[in-house]
């Protein structure tokens, strides 16, 4: 043990000294720990205020067969958009159980994100839901028993449903299948998404990450602790993740009433970068930002939904795709089609992809009821997800597209008209 | 540099530091000044200049004013406010009336050059603020500073710089002949006084402002019922914006070693129009009635021309927050409102109708003077004139149609304001100003309780305080 040598002389001042320094490191460490235990004590009165009003976190996993999933049986409150809790199945999803197959039975699989997980409704208004009892209740189905299944997941791209595309199936062994997309061409290349397209030459390669929440080890071991799953510690970090993408928006201009026009000049420049919010919504970024960003990945995420499109044809052999439109409250309405979209949709036609675009459907559904699809009382009307009335148009569109091809109702059909 | 960034704490942090470091008083001062030069110019250094020459200007007048006798002394106090008002209104209103030109004149085959002139921040605070200095030196109520620096902070002083409250040479000045401390009672009450002002900002205005500008930026879409909600809910946000704001420079002020005059006290408890303005905006209301309603004549003048008096500083009061004819329109509004007021009264007098005021009279008086308020806002509110008048059919003629959207926050909101004002008046009536003391232990838990609260309730988005662009 290192010993201190005093000069005599020096020695009652130093003593003196040591003892102030000993008292002021004392007093700052007794009122660091006061402090501490008063915030300690704070963030528990919070954890339990948020839990009561605001939101319960969802217990996620790494699951083996498929990524980063809610675990099995549990279930998520919000009151960030509409107010309710919603319950996930054996294997994550916001559904009753996955049922084997049953005889004379038509297994619909709906996939997309968080706008098919629809945690912002009720079960029995979720347009999975409402598509199977739309079917169900089809004389051309009489007699056979129908089953939708919800395989939306919250913050996924399309790249998850390309890239999850055998594990689907092997687990839902559906008949047809309906795919929600959405205009988050760029959200492939985000490196804080679990499955992200690569460039490779002109197309891409499909490369599967863990989530970044379980990717480091200090992460993995905060985890293990079940930090994730304390709402002070979700919550505050959803509040961080606003604030930090927090600019002042340029108002988007409304978009026209019609269909997209593929070969509109310009048009989309405005929406090709969108981020997620932590519910999944869309949110518009500054337009000197977009502008800025737009000019490079443009060209890559047009490629990207153009690859997408055949990746999802060649995937799952009967399927029809679900176009959903961003909105944004600022424009009091939907926004207009970024390049991606359109070169998507027009992707679609082409390689003979059966296409439902819901943009026309909202614009005239919106004229003639003035009810907004998007949004919530506790949010914005057209501010981030479907609400009751949205999941009804598109449920209801989905089922006439479907019971106006009988021969799509037969599991053994060929699919090429596009509608 | 918004109160609620990051970078003004960082800010706040140097300056507090550099007066803890500083010994000479004089120092201190110069390096307030210094800061206040740097928190204006992270606004817009370019308007630098503008403020410096101000505050050059009317300094030297000041001791121009103060050594003249007779005319010469009205002459220079003529000169002074002409200046002062050319700057206001070259940079504020001379758009205004080039574009109200041309709309005229246009027509008729005329051709109007238009300017596109940015306003500079602050421009109607520290104008004002300028004005009022050599017109208290000319009537006599203040001797001119011999000390630039001294004046100079009067307009420099950065916590009120931008949005106010404006503040009276009488009343800052002599804070300077004192040392500055900074003492922990004063941290303690300015910085308690800081997070009300946070909290009213963040938590309250900004979680009400997408809701309040999505309607307002297109009222013809909403129906009335949504119309009222983003009504009510703008009445809301525009105090908490304000008062908040003002609540964040009285703290920092307070943090600093200064007072400065309160600006609100619980204006929606008012239950006349005559008490709203007792209420609001307390500094811009006193600084009309003392350098532009008395000097009119004031009520000294006969009755009639009590109530054109009032007319006039309440049209200009309402120009006074920007050239358009919305705020115009508001202004004179509140001008009828107080006259209508005042005749009510005095024919009450006359009739002998005047009573002990009962639950009844006040709740009813109380009703008319919010609803009569409100209705005011919507021409404050709006983007225009016109969209005042559709967001106003809508509300009172065209009901239905449009879309129809219930806020569910607002009623939780309007009853947490109603709670604070009643909770805020009845303090002001005991004349208690509670601090929590984080020696005692429950209180500090209760503080990081609070904190904490202000980043999970507060809104996602910070919108730029409303009282900035004016």
């Amino acid at each position: 043990m290192a010993s201190v040598h005093v000069h005599p002389e020096a020695a009652p001042e130093s003593r003196h000294a040591r003892r102030g320094v000993a008292q002021v490191l004392g007093g700052t460490l007794k009122h660091g720990l006061r402090v501490g235990v008063a915030l300690v004590l704070a963030l528990v009165g919070w954890e339990a205020m948020l839990r009561a009003w605001a939101i319960e976190p969802v217990p996620f996993h790494q699951d083996a067969e498929l990524g980063w999933m809610p675990r099995p049986h549990s279930r998520y409150f919000t009151n960030l958009e509409n107010r309710l809790t919603s319950y996930y199945n054996e294997r994550g999803f916001r559904d009753t159980p996955i049922t084997p197959r049953q005889p004379n039975e038509l297994r619909v699989l709906f996939l997309g994100d968080s706008f098919v997980e629809a945690l912002n409704v009720h079960e029995h208004e979720m347009m999975s839901r409402r598509l199977e009892q739309l079917l169900q209740a089809s004389p051309q189905l009489a007699g056979k028993r129908v089953r939708v299944f919800n395989g939306g997941r919250s913050g996924v791209s399309i790249a998850a449903a390309v890239r999850f595309a055998p594990e689907y199936t092997k687990l839902f062994d559906p008949d047809l299948t309906v795919v929600l997309v959405r205009d988050y061409w760029t959200q492939m290349f985000d490196p804080q998404q679990e499955v992200q397209y690569v460039e490779q030459g002109e197309g891409f390669r499909i490369e599967t990450k863990w989530h970044t929440e379980s990717s480091s080890r200090v992460m993995q071991r905060l985890l293990a602790l079940g930090v994730r799953e304390w709402a002070v510690a979700s919550y505050g970090r959803r509040q961080l993740n606003l604030m930090l993408q927090a600019a002042p928006e340029a108002a988007p201009e409304p978009a026209t009433a019609q269909a997209p026009q593929a070969d509109a000049p310009g048009a989309g420049e405005k929406s090709d970068d969108r981020r997620e919010d932590a519910e999944g919504g869309p949110s518009v970024t500054d337009s000197k930002q977009r502008s800025a960003k737009s000019a490079a990945p443009l060209d890559r995420s047009s490629r990207a939904a153009v690859w997408t499109a055949r990746r999802l044809k060649a995937a799952y052999p009967r399927l029809l795709v679900l176009h959903v439109p961003n909105s944004h409250p600022v424009a009091q309405g939907m926004l207009e089609p970024s390049p991606g979209e359109l070169l998507f949709l027009k992707t679609c036609r082409e390689i003979g992809l059966p296409t439902l675009d819901m943009r026309p459907v909202i614009a005239s559904d919106f004229a003639r009821t003035q009810v907004p699809p998007y949004g919530f009382p506790n949010s914005l009307p057209w501010q981030g997800h479907f609400n009751k009335h949205g999941h009804e148009l598109a449920a209801r569109a989905v089922s006439e597209a479907l019971l106006a091809r009988p021969q799509w109702l037969n599991p053994r059909a060929n699919f090429g008209a596009s509608t | 540099m918004r109160f609620t960034s990051l970078h003004f704490f960082a800010f706040f942090a140097v300056v507090i530091l550099g007066l803890l470091v500083i010994r000479r008083n004089e120092t201190k001062l110069s390096w307030l000044l210094l800061a206040g030069a740097f928190f204006y110019g992270y606004f817009d250094w370019h308007f630098l200049a503008l403020i410096g020459f101000t505050s050059l200007f009317d300094f030297w007048m000041g001791i121009r004013i103060g050594a003249a006798q007779g005319a010469l002394r009205k002459r220079l106090l003529v000169i002074d406010i002409t200046v002062n008002l050319g700057i206001l209104f070259i940079f504020k209103y001379l758009n205004f009336f080039l574009d109200s030109a041309a709309r005229v004149l246009e027509p008729m085959g005329m051709q109007v050059a238009t300017l596109n002139i940015l306003l500079p921040i602050g421009i109607s605070f520290f104008v004002f603020e300028a004005m009022s200095y050599c017109i208290d030196i000319y009537r006599g109520d203040l001797k001119p500073y011999t000390n630039w620096k001294h004046f100079a902070l009067f307009i420099f002083f950065f916590p009120r710089m931008i949005a106010g409250p404006i503040i009276r040479p009488a009343d800052f000045l002599p804070q300077l002949q004192r040392e500055i401390r900074i003492t922990w009672p004063n941290f303690l009450l300015g910085g308690q006084q800081f997070l009300v002002g946070m909290t009213k900002k963040l938590v309250v205005a900004d979680r009400l402002s997408p809701f309040v500008d999505n309607v307002f930026s297109a009222p013809h879409l909403y129906s009335g019922f949504t119309v009222w909600q983003a009504t009510i809910a703008y009445s809301i946000q525009i105090f908490c914006d304000f008062s908040g704001y003002s609540d964040m420079a009285l703290g920092s002020a307070k943090m600093l070693g200064f007072e400065l005059p309160a600006n609100f006290r619980m204006p929606y408890v008012s239950t006349s129009v005559t008490e709203f303005w007792r209420r609001w905006h307390i500094s811009l209301s006193s600084w009309l009635r003392d350098y532009l309603y008395i000097p009119l004549g004031g009520n000294r003048k006969g009755v009639a021309r009590t109530y054109i008096n009032l007319f006039i500083t309440m049209a200009l009061g309402g120009l006074w927050h920007g050239a358009s004819w919305h705020f115009l329109t508001w202004g004179v509004l509140h001008g009828l409102g107080l006259i209508v007021h005042k005749l009510w009264m005095e024919w009450r007098q006359k009739a002998g109708l005047l009573m002990k005021p009962n639950i009844v009279i006040t709740a009813l008086s109380w009703a008319l003077t919010y609803a009569f308020v409100c209705l005011c806002w919507i021409f404050f509110r709006s983007q225009t004139f016109a969209d005042a008048l559709v967001a106003l059919d809508r509300m009172l003629f065209h009901w239905g149609g449009g879309v129809v959207w219930f806020f569910e926050a607002l009623p939780w909101i309007v009853a947490f304001s109603v709670a604070a004002h009643l909770l805020g008046q009845w303090l002001l009536r005991k004349r208690l100003e509670p601090v929590l003391n984080p020696a005692r232990f429950p209180q500090l838990v209760f503080l990081c309780f609070w904190v904490l609260g202000i980043y999970f309730l507060s809104a996602n988005t910070s919108a730029p305080f409303i009282y900035f662009q004016f």
